[in-house]
């Protein structure tokens, strides 16, 4: 994870003042290597995520201050 | 009721943003590993193939696509919307956008069709880092997994679960 994040820090450095298609090619390939080297359990067949309401039908969930979280904290809460 | 202000307003939201969801496909199509796969915006041919999913007995979910991807594109400029087509024919949907204050973009809705040997994840993913970049997002959430081979399957790219709003999280 340290690697990925040294990797992403450069590209950012290196990616100031590049057009949006170099940036988005960037972080492209640089999710690309990560997914190859994760690539470790064969994708479930049947695959969906989603908030359906009670009748099974796709909603539109309300965005509130909450979906905003420290990513650390909530790992550590996760974690105990 | 939209005034015409407003409406004006959406629109160019909605010219600009597309640029942007446009480079992220196209890149994320250029680097994927199996040539076959392409990323592209959802449009009548992915409302056409996706009829063939209705039909699917063992589809996991029997979402409306299309109704929900037209309420989206009218609300949500800002949206992430792909659909993953290999050998030309539709294999998964996918559709997200920015939290609440736009830090992180979630994955709300993802869908890998019923019948399809797609790595549909990693190809959602790829695009989805590429529009991230974009928006300057700092972390990804994928909501609401299926189930717990879906969510363990997130969680081996480096995502953690996070019970309390049920969905998975990573750090960009």
């Amino acid at each position: 994870m340290a690697d990925i994040k040294q990797i992403k820090d450069k590209q950012d450095e290196k990616l100031k003042g590049k057009s949006d298609e170099e940036k988005a090619l960037a972080a492209a390939r640089r999710a690309m290597e990560e997914m190859r080297s994760k690539r470790h359990l064969k994708e479930p067949d049947q695959l969906a995520s989603g908030k359906s309401d009670k009748n099974g039908n796709m909603v539109i969930e309300e965005l509130t201050p909450e979906d905003e979280i420290d990513i650390d904290e909530e790992n550590n809460k996760d974690s105990k | 009721m939209m005034t015409g202000i407003r409406l004006r307003m959406r629109d160019e939201l909605e010219q600009r943003y597309n640029i942007l969801r446009l480079n992220a496909l196209n890149s994320a199509t250029r680097v994927l590993d199996d040539p076959s796969i392409r990323l592209k915006l959802v449009d009548n041919a992915t409302y056409t193939a996706f009829q063939q999913w209705d039909k699917q007995p063992n589809r996991i979910k029997d979402w409306d696509w299309p109704s929900t991807l037209q309420q989206w594109k009218m609300n949500f400029p800002k949206r992430f919307e792909a659909a993953a087509w290999k050998n030309n024919k539709l294999a998964g949907l996918s559709l997200g956008r920015p939290t609440y204050a736009g830090t992180g973009l979630r994955l709300d809705y993802i869908e890998k069709a019923p019948v399809t040997d797609i790595r549909l994840v990693e190809t959602m993913l790829v695009a989805l880092t590429a529009y991230s970049s974009l928006l300057g997002a700092n972390h990804l959430k994928i909501m609401h997994p299926v189930n717990a081979a879906v969510r363990d399957y997130y969680v081996s790219f480096g995502f953690t679960y996070i019970s309390k709003q049920d969905c998975c999280i990573k750090r960009l």
